[in-house]
């Protein structure tokens, strides 16, 4: 390439890291274990994929950027390990009015320049994420909010235009930039928040380094020095693990349980996730419209046979639930679809597909994105063929996923999906099914209507009553193929304290190893 | 140049060529015969069986994960490589071949430039340009082959050209030249046969870089996708369950060695015999292989 | 000389405008690149903004011309994924490569050298002596992704001695390495192998043979003499090396601008795939003309050949 400077400028940095790169790989010794580290006060975490920008809001991955960020950061409130809403730079807040949440700051919290994290950051930083201009990606997490006011140097409201009960939730991932720290560098390839952390060192999708702020406002964290490691193969992950070069991975494939277990120096975490897998599917166009085609793939599917083998027993079939028992206002009782190939031929047949007429069905599922989730697909997608449909499956990339199901509307016959509501209550994650939500793609009326009215009532009984209507409406109109919840298989070093979180934040400040001195 | 044409008592240069050649017919039987052949379908899942250790629960080769046959897949996974290496070698030759002839015959511009084109392609790297096509181009199997047959070509090109230079000079085709005798007339009937012995050689020579190409965008999954069986993917697949079920992995890339051995072997022996002097064989080899290292 | 260098330096030009042009071809061939350099599901007066913006909607000659300033400065859009320059992102990956590609060339021309010294330095010796060069034999008809993952089962899984991801240990390079070196130990060790036989085969060598010289000195005399050839295929290698990394960093999740290739095509973040394969093709180019101007400048023999042949 010829020599124009900022090519010439460019490539002698890039081959200066690669140079740097010599050292960093000297400089981690063969002979590091989790032991040596424990001692150090230090953490290698493998992550599933590579962190993309280092600019907060213009992310929503949550298990990578965001957990990486959210140390190096603050935001106002914080999802804590039990999924409550805790204090972080705001100390506490109320609704002052239906439409106003009123926050007070935490009289030290301060960027690690110095700058203090005051009522005009906060201003700053929501005009910053709702101009339309930056297209963030972060934005559209805020349906509702308008504006922030400041009260006083530590007082800020914020105001939406609607009541919404889940702004604080969405705060919890809204970290806080400093202004003129943030007008003078790229937030993409830099930082410098008010977090516990800072970095040390970050390449796009490279190895990350942080270390404990001697000055943090908060408490001090127990890990000082922290690795995250991108590991984008289950097989390097494990591989790490059993080798000690890894001290902390969350999300890991039951694939590899047993030999997880068989390892003397790994402790494993298996619990239940609050996500539900499922195959949604598109009732508005196509095949998928009649009800008895539904029914019939939900037959056809032998969901014990997946968990038991696929998923190793980390978790049960669905009883015909779109949601799992700690939700409030899950029902009881229900039953899920059985396995009985003979019953979805016969439905199959019934509406009208056989030899002559063949059922040809799309799934689409999202690379790397879901636990086993490539796997489960060929699986189901083979046991549709059995009952004689043709299943061509899709890989794609979670964000070309996303759009065509939430922005283009354009979503396929099937699709693998895992689903959450953060406040584990039954009105969120059945909010997602209601016909106006745009990740529905099913118009009923009766479960629409039951958990309208769920949602207005104060009244328990009732509400489970309407909710356990809506539950047995879902399991009888199959909008999805039901199948299981997100397994949970967390691992760590033994030593390392780490309680696995049933959401998928993976934060170095919530860890500390046993009998360590800090 | 590899052992087996090194003059000594290595080994019988036949013997190496006859095995090449059983290699060979054993991947197309394969290919040909799976539906006779293969105990299972190559898509029926046992999931009571997944990662079954090869010769249990009647798998001879094993189940990969979600509980395959492996041997229904090996066997149906020859026909991939096989087909698309085949077309890629048929289309890059037909190609190579007819410019060659063109080129050496008309001689002049056309020569220049399609000669200078040969340069071009032969100055960048294959693998690079099969994946910026395949990218903007898009995936299928038609532009697979299309890519892999636009890297081969040139070999083809600069051996029948130099071959047609040379022939031109021979007594028949002066003569044929000077009667008038039409110009395809000459193509096809002077000059084609001269040259076809050294295009079936860097054919077979083709195949092997054919298909290691095949194989190699495959594993990098551009080529068949899930859950059709085909050796690179196979092999992609397995590689997760190095730890518990190597086999997943292992076996699908020991038949694709055996098939390029095969193609190597065979194709050196037929350079050998049909290619004459030592010069012309290592041109054809070095040719064919100066592009195939970095599959 | 005048000669030989004009006739490169053409070849370089037509191969770096055969292959821009290439690139460009692709890019308009279904119709407004733009709509591959906008983010995921831009709305169309996005993707008409950003058409703007790069220039897409002026006249296709003028774009032509102009793209070739640009690819040539590195300038493409920006990474969609990284969001920033994609230039910027595949030269901070580059180093990596660089360093894989160096060792594994070292390794690559240290064992060939061994190979070609083992089987090369004596007159026949049956399989005993020839055995390397039977390895040598089915590396080649190995493909490189094969060869890594027998390593990482090998090396990694089954005896657990070393990493198989990442570049997060100063052993991890070991396995890429290798897998890489094997991709250019055959042309190398053939190359080293014939002409240190042709050497001994010389008058030179039989004349010190026959004066006295211990095999070890007339071997090391032979050796010296097969060093030209040996070097230009390892320069010829080394570009090719940069089409091998591809894969190889695939297999390894070395973090260099191969993986870097075939991640951003998974996350169809066009703009950096544009911009990493056309850097590594260009590059590839380079390597290959300056490997060829050193060789010239080392023998003349080549520049009345290259003039000859071409």
């Amino acid at each position: 390439m010829n020599g124009t400077p900022p090519l010439t400028r460019r490539g002698l940095l890039g081959l200066g890291a690669g140079l740097a790169l010599t050292p960093a790989l000297a400089g981690c010794l063969p002979g590091d274990t989790p032991r040596d580290r424990a001692d150090a006060s230090r953490v290698v975490i493998g992550l599933s994929a590579a962190v993309t920008t280092l600019d907060p809001m213009n992310t929503t991955s949550v298990g990578t950027d965001l957990s990486v960020l959210s140390s190096v950061h603050s935001s106002l409130v914080t999802r804590e390990p039990d999924l409550t809403i805790g204090p972080d730079a705001a100390t506490s807040w109320r609704r002052v009015a239906p439409t106003r949440w009123r926050f007070h700051l935490h009289p030290r919290a301060a960027f690690a320049d110095g700058t203090p994290l005051d009522a005009d950051v906060v201003v700053w930083n929501v005009r910053r994420l709702l101009n339309a201009d930056n297209a963030l990606r972060m934005t559209p997490n805020f349906p509702s909010l308008i504006r922030a006011e400041k009260v006083d140097r530590r007082t800020v409201d914020l105001i939406t235009s609607r009541p919404d009960a889940d702004l604080l939730g969405a705060l919890s991932f809204l970290y806080l930039l400093e202004p003129r720290w943030a007008t003078r560098h790229k937030p993409a390839t830099q930082a410098m928040g008010s977090g516990p952390y800072t970095i040390t060192s970050y390449s796009p999708g490279g190895t990350i380094e942080l270390r404990a702020r001697d000055d943090y406002w908060g408490p001090a964290p127990a890990i000082r020095r922290v690795t995250f490691r991108i590991t984008p193969s289950e097989a390097a992950r494990v591989s790490g693990l059993l080798s000690g070069e890894l001290d902390a991975v969350a999300g890991l494939d039951p694939q590899d349980l047993n030999r997880l277990r068989a390892d003397r120096d790994l402790r494993i975490q298996r619990l239940d996730t609050t996500r539900m897998a499922f195959i949604k599917l598109n009732t508005l166009k196509g095949p998928m419209r009649d009800v008895r085609v539904r029914r019939a793939v939900n037959y056809a599917v032998d969901k014990r046979a997946i968990t038991s083998s696929l998923l190793k027993n980390t978790v049960d079939p669905s009883p015909g639930q779109l949601m799992t028992p700690s939700y409030s206002g899950y029902t009881e009782g229900l039953t899920g679809y059985p396995h009985d190939p003979d019953r979805a031929r016969a439905l199959l047949r019934e509406a009208g597909y056989g030899t002559g007429r063949p059922l040809r069905l799309e799934l689409t599922v999202p690379s790397g994105q879901y636990v086993a989730g490539e796997l489960v697909v060929q699986a189901v997608a083979q046991q549709l063929r059995e009952i004689g449909v043709s299943v061509k499956i899709n890989s794609v990339p979670f964000a070309v996923y996303m759009q065509k199901y939430l922005q283009q509307k354009a979503m396929p016959d099937m699709q693998y999906i895992t689903q959450a509501w953060p406040t584990l209550a039954a009105g969120g994650l059945y909010g997602l099914f209601v016909s106006d939500s745009p990740y529905a793609y099913w118009h009923d009326e009766e479960f629409t209507g039951a958990v309208t009215r769920a949602r207005g009532t104060d009244d328990r009984a009732e509400r489970d009553t309407l909710y356990g209507r809506a539950a047995r409406r879902a399991r009888d109109q199959a909008p999805v193929l039901f199948l299981f919840p997100q397994p949970g298989l967390h691992a760590t070093a033994e030593g390392l304290n780490w309680r696995a979180r049933p959401d998928d934040w993976v934060r170095p400040a919530e860890m500390s190893w046993k009998g360590a001195t800090r | 140049m590899s052992p087996m044409d090194q003059r000594g008592r290595r080994f019988r240069p036949g013997a190496a060529g006859a095995i090449g050649a059983v290699l060979l017919a054993l991947v197309v039987l394969m290919a040909l015969l799976a539906p006779v052949l293969a105990p299972h379908d190559p898509l029926a899942q046992d999931l009571a069986h997944t990662d079954a250790a090869p010769g249990v629960h009647g798998h001879p080769l094993g189940t990969d994960q979600l509980g395959r046959d492996l041997l229904s897949r090996l066997l149906y996974g020859a026909r991939t490589p096989l087909l698309v290496g085949a077309l890629a070698v048929v289309c890059g030759g037909l190609v190579g071949t007819l410019l060659g002839l063109l080129s050496g015959f008309a001689r002049g511009w056309l020569d220049q430039v399609l000669s200078r084109l040969a340069d071009v392609q032969l100055a960048l790297p294959s693998v690079l340009l099969a994946l910026l096509v395949l990218t903007f181009g898009g995936q299928s199997t038609a532009v697979l082959v299309l890519v892999i047959a636009l890297t081969g070509w040139p070999a083809y090109f600069r051996l029948v050209r130099s071959r047609v230079l040379a022939l031109r000079t021979m007594a028949y085709v002066e003569a044929s030249l000077t009667q008038g005798v039409a110009t395809w007339r000459v193509l096809s009937y002077d000059l084609l046969p001269g040259v076809r012995g050294l295009v079936a050689v860097t054919a077979t020579l083709d195949l092997s870089r054919a298909v290691l190409m095949e194989a190699g965008l495959t594993y990098l999954g551009l080529g068949a996708q899930a859950p059709a069986p085909d050796w690179g993917l196979m092999v992609a697949e397995g590689q997760g369950q190095l730890l518990g079920a190597w086999w997943i992995a292992v076996t699908p890339g020991l038949a694709l060695v055996a098939l390029v051995i095969g193609a190597n072997l065979l194709g050196e022996r037929l350079a050998e015999r049909g290619g004459g002097r030592r010069a012309a064989r290592s041109t054809v080899k070095k040719t064919v292989t100066a592009r195939s290292t970095t599959a | 000389m005048i000669r030989f260098l004009i006739r490169r330096l053409a070849l370089t030009v037509l191969a770096v405008w055969g292959a821009l042009s290439a690139v460009f071809c692709l890019l308009h061939f279904s119709g407004n690149p733009a709509v591959l350099m906008a983010p995921i599901g831009s709305p169309p007066e996005k993707v008409a903004q950003l058409s703007h913006a790069l220039g897409y909607d002026r006249p296709l000659a003028e774009q032509y011309a102009s793209f070739f300033g640009d690819a040539l400065r590195g300038h493409f859009p920006d990474s969609l994924t990284f969001q920033q320059p994609a230039m910027d992102v595949v030269l901070q990956r580059l180093g990596a490569t660089v360093l894989l590609a160096a060792v594994a060339l070292a390794g690559a021309a240290v064992a060939a050298l061994l190979v070609g010294l083992w089987t090369g330095s004596r007159e026949g010796g049956g399989a005993r002596r020839e055995w390397p060069m039977w390895l040598v034999f089915l590396t080649q008809s190995v493909p490189g992704f094969y060869i890594g993952v027998l390593l990482v089962w090998v090396f990694g899984v089954e005896l657990a001695w070393l990493p198989t991801s990442g570049a997060t240990t100063a052993t991890s390079i070991v396995l890429p390495a290798v897998t890489l070196a094997c991709g250019v130990l055959p042309p190398l060790a053939r190359v080293f192998r014939n002409n240190l036989r042709g050497e001994l085969a010389r008058p030179y060598s039989r004349t010190g043979t026959a004066l006295g010289m211990s095999r070890a000195r007339v071997v090391r005399h032979a050796a010296y003499g097969s060093m030209l050839p040996t070097v230009t295929v390892l320069g010829l290698e080394a570009g090719a090396l940069l089409g091998g990394t591809v894969i190889v960093e695939s297999v390894f999740s070395w973090p260099g601008v191969g993986q870097l290739a075939i991640t951003a095509l998974q996350n169809q973040d066009y703009p950096l795939v544009l911009a990493d394969l056309t850097f590594l093709i260009i590059a590839f180019v380079m390597v290959n003309l300056v490997v060829d101007l050193l060789y010239g400048v080392l023998d003349p023999r080549v520049r009345h050949q290259a003039g000859e042949s071409r």
